[in-house]
């Protein structure tokens, strides 16, 4: 802080000063003294040196050339407009204000000001501003005052002074994250005060173990909290961060009378900025309006925008749902149908929502992309989809056609609207997968009871379709249980975990319906994915004519060894190639591709063909990532088991080479259901453990018999039946 | 919003200075209150406004897209001749009929002049 204890040689100033005051009392002030005009530009009349000295001048005259002696020129360009208003606000109800801003220095840094204004007129009624300013740069930056004394995270004052910073000087992307606690009265108020500080305070704790190192993060005040983070753009990290804020229960509420349990959600609204050439105030603006769009979408909802767009209302955002309170009516969460209307005109919306929102809750949307987004956030959990035809953009056979490409259409069904009942449309809109249509006008009994229909119908269809599934699949169990045994071989020379094949198949079958679901493989219908899951237990059969030796080694391959094993990929795809029967059947096919190709990497850098990009067929690509993850999160000859969330950050973090990044994206979302499902595998009946126990004795035998492999085979195939009795 | 017998007169009447169907109107939306709350956001939709802007700006396709919404919506309503109207020159703009866009524009008079009256009718309920 800049003090003036020396007198100052300042005698030719010819500044009016209250007679009773010497100008020197005044220039030993500390702290900035000055006087200035109510009206017009703000113009200075007195400055005392401390002023002088607060923007670093040495003479009241270099002082006056700084900031054109005006009030205005003091002040940040940025912060003038605010605390006009701000000074005008507060003195019209006390007479003086108290405000705080920014300036320059003469030598260009960046100072905080504290300002105490008081209004006057003088006899003559002129009107002035007498102001006492302080430099509190100190104590911004000063770390105790900056923290929020609850959470221990930043307050929202510290935040701003260091955002602004890091946005002066930084460069590059940032990202601005707004989060906001659902429900925070309700919590209050129903689980006392001293739960909801518990609250708060173990979201900043989450907050915190979550962005980790990425970015600040500071309270905002109330239940709002934000984070800033630089060089964090658009991407799959921030997916990542952001899935793991919202799809975490940070804290539990427990009633201890009764069994009462209550997680409480947040909402999130991001803004990405390509540029660090953007003000804290644009950004915070942005964010919110995303937190404002994805708390439409219901509770625990994130919103990412970006900011060129977060201003449309059509804008591209990305929506992140959390996890959901089971034990609390978050507005998804009602047992009632999700109705989504997709029409154009809000009039025709508004009349379909009067007469359905009584019975269902109703989602929006106004074009066909905004459907076709909400579809692929909420799925299934949308009953009915009440389709527009004529829209600008993408119409309503447009979305048929993708909902139809992504393989939606079976279990959502789409009733469509139009005033146009002509044959060729209605035609058109039932070739597409439309399940009914309702004209125009619309009356209100007929549409109640044609979606609740609909909704009835889809709902028994489903019980047939599992029903017949689970046939099938008994059927198909026979078939893929010769794969297993074959592969189940090959692990037993490698000394892998029995699960391993069943694993890869797991893993390869959540991500590759992951990717469905999310419209990335419009190309492969559901044949061709349950077609690579079984084929993706044969990945390592080419090990079979690897030496055990090299298999098995527990320390670290050489390069000669290293090479020899590279071939498994090489031999396993030569192997099915010789096949004597049914080489170019398409499950053989497929298995080619990813016995040769499941250690190829997307930036070519993996084996034997170095293939990039999609040159790997998807295939290869899902499966080398399930062979990663399987083989991070089990135990080996050369290395302990890696835990869930290390393999995770390894795999998302390229330390295991390069993926596809949607393959990447996807994994990163179904993670904590591919844990999930591995684990229940592994749990699963004591009976297909015996079974595998069986198999080892079998195996075990069969290799020490050296058997021809026709001999295998039928041997295998034997017991297979004998197994299946 | 309570609709009394005397402002279901008004509706009545209302639809019939502008040669509507009050009568399957109210057998489809139920409620009279329903009606008028629909009357009244047809006044506020914006398909006419956007109409006449398309046309003016010769643009085709839009011009169609919100003739299509004006048909409908006030059929929706019951504003029987408005929407015929309304639809004669939808089908001109339709992309399929070989129509010119000054052929959809000579059928315009009547979409105007029963426009007009009819927002003045709902303004005055």
């Amino acid at each position: 802080m800049s003090v003036s204890h020396e007198p100052t040689a300042e005698a030719e100033t010819t500044e009016i000063i209250d007679s009773e005051v010497s100008l020197e009392f005044l220039n030993r002030i500390p702290g900035g003294i000055f006087k200035y005009h109510a009206t017009g530009n703000f113009e200075l009349d007195y400055v005392n040196m401390g002023l002088v000295h607060i923007f670093g001048c040495d003479t009241v005259e270099e002082f006056k050339e700084l900031v054109g002696n005006t009030f205005k020129g003091m002040v940040h360009p940025d912060d003038f407009d605010i605390i006009e208003r701000e000074i005008y606000e507060q003195t019209e109800s006390t007479g003086s204000a108290h405000v705080k801003y920014r300036i320059f220095r003469k030598d260009g840094e960046v100072r905080y000001i504290n300002d105490y204004t008081r209004y006057a007129m003088d006899s003559d009624g002129k009107t002035w501003f007498y102001a006492t300013i302080l430099d509190s740069t100190e104590e911004m930056l000063s770390h105790q005052n900056n923290l929020d004394q609850l959470t221990k995270v930043m307050n929202r004052s510290g935040a701003m002074v260091k955002i602004d910073e890091m946005l002066s000087k930084g460069h590059g992307p940032c990202t601005l994250i707004l989060i906001d606690l659902d429900d925070f009265k309700y919590i209050n108020d129903c689980w006392g005060h001293p739960e909801g500080d518990r609250v708060l305070k173990r979201l900043a704790e989450h907050i915190t173990k979550i962005i980790h190192r990425e970015g600040i993060i500071a309270r905002w005040g109330g239940d709002e909290f934000i984070v800033f983070a630089q060089g964090l753009d658009e991407c799959a990290t921030l997916n990542r961060l952001i899935a793991g804020l919202v799809d975490t229960p940070f804290i539990e509420l427990r009633k201890r009378d009764s069994n009462e349990i209550y997680f409480p959600t947040i909402s999130v609204g991001t803004v990405s900025s390509p540029d660090s050439d953007v003000t804290l105030g644009e950004l915070y603006k942005q964010a919110d309006r995303a937190l404002y769009r994805g708390k439409s979408f219901g509770k625990a909802c994130a919103c990412l925008t970006s900011i060129n767009e977060a201003d449309s209302d059509d804008a591209q955002m990305h929506i992140i749902r959390g996890f959901t309170n089971q034990g609390f009516k978050s507005s998804w969460n009602l047992k009632r149908h999700n109705v989504l209307i997709v029409d154009d005109s809000a009039m025709n919306r508004e009349l379909l929502k009067d007469i359905l929102e009584d019975d269902y809750n109703i989602i929006e949307a106004s074009c066909g992309e905004e459907a076709i987004r909400l579809l692929e956030v909420i799925g299934t959990d949308i009953s009915i989809v009440l389709l527009d035809i004529m829209m600008p953009g993408i119409d309503g056979f447009e979305v048929m056609e993708i909902m139809k490409a992504r393989d939606w259409i079976s279990d959502i069904p789409v009733v469509t609207i139009s005033a146009d009942s002509s044959i060729s449309y209605m035609q058109r809109a039932y070739e597409l997968g439309a399940t009914d249509y309702i004209g125009r006008p619309f009356d209100a009994n007929i549409v109640r009871k044609r979606v609740a229909n609909t909704i009835m119908l889809y709902a028994k269809q489903q019980k047939l379709i599992d029903l017949v599934t689970e046939q099938i699949y008994d059927r198909e169990t026979n078939n893929t249980l010769m794969i297993l045994i074959l592969s189940h071989i090959v692990e037993f020379r490698n000394g892998e975990s029995g699960l391993h094949v069943l694993n890869i198949s797991t893993i390869t079958d959540i991500l590759l319906r992951e990717m469905k679901f999310r419209g990335l493989l419009d190309d492969l219908d559901q044949s061709d994915i349950s077609r690579i899951v079984t084929a993706s237990a044969l990945h390592d059969i080419g090990k079979i004519a690897i030496d055990e030796d090299i298999l098995n080694k527990p320390g670290k391959l050489t390069d000669s060894e290293f090479a020899k094993m590279k071939e498994h990929t090489v031999v396993g795809d030569e192997i099915l190639l010789h096949l004597p029967f049914q080489s170019d059947a398409p499950l053989v096919k497929t298995a080619r591709e990813i016995c040769r190709w499941h250690h190829e990497r997307y930036d070519g850098n993996g084996y034997p063909d170095g293939l990039v990009g999609n040159e790997i067929p998807i295939s290869a690509q899902v499966v080398a990532l399930a062979d990663v993850y399987d083989a991070l999160t089990s135990q080996r000859a050369y290395k302990s088991a890696y835990t869930h969330e290390e393999a995770v950050d390894m795999i998302m973090n390229g330390e295991c080479g390069q993926f596809n990044p949607l393959l990447l994206e996807c994994f990163y979302l179904v993670a904590d259901s591919i844990k999930e499902q591995l684990s229940e595998d592994y749990e699963s009946s004591f009976k297909e453990r015996e079974l595998r126990n069986a198999l080892d004795e079998i195996t075990n035998k069969l290799l020490d018999a050296d058997l021809s492999s026709f001999r295998i085979m039928s041997a295998l195939e034997q017991i297979s039946e004998d197994l299946n009795k | 919003m309570n609709v009394d017998a005397c402002s279901e007169q008004a509706l009545r009447k209302a639809y019939a200075t502008i040669d509507g169907d009050y009568e399957s109107v109210l057998a489809r939306m139920i409620t009279p209150e329903r009606v008028t709350k629909f009357l009244k956001m047809f006044a506020k939709d914006g398909s006419y406004d956007s109409l006449e802007a398309e046309l003016a700006e010769g643009n085709r396709e839009n011009a169609f897209r919100a003739s299509h919404t004006l048909k409908g919506t006030a059929r929706e309503i019951g504003l029987v001749a408005l929407g015929d109207a309304a639809s004669d020159v939808c089908e001109a703009l339709r992309p399929e009929s070989g129509a010119s866009l000054e052929a959809a524009e000579k059928l315009m008079p009547p979409v105007r002049q029963l426009y007009a009256q009819a927002i003045s009718a709902i303004e005055s309920l």
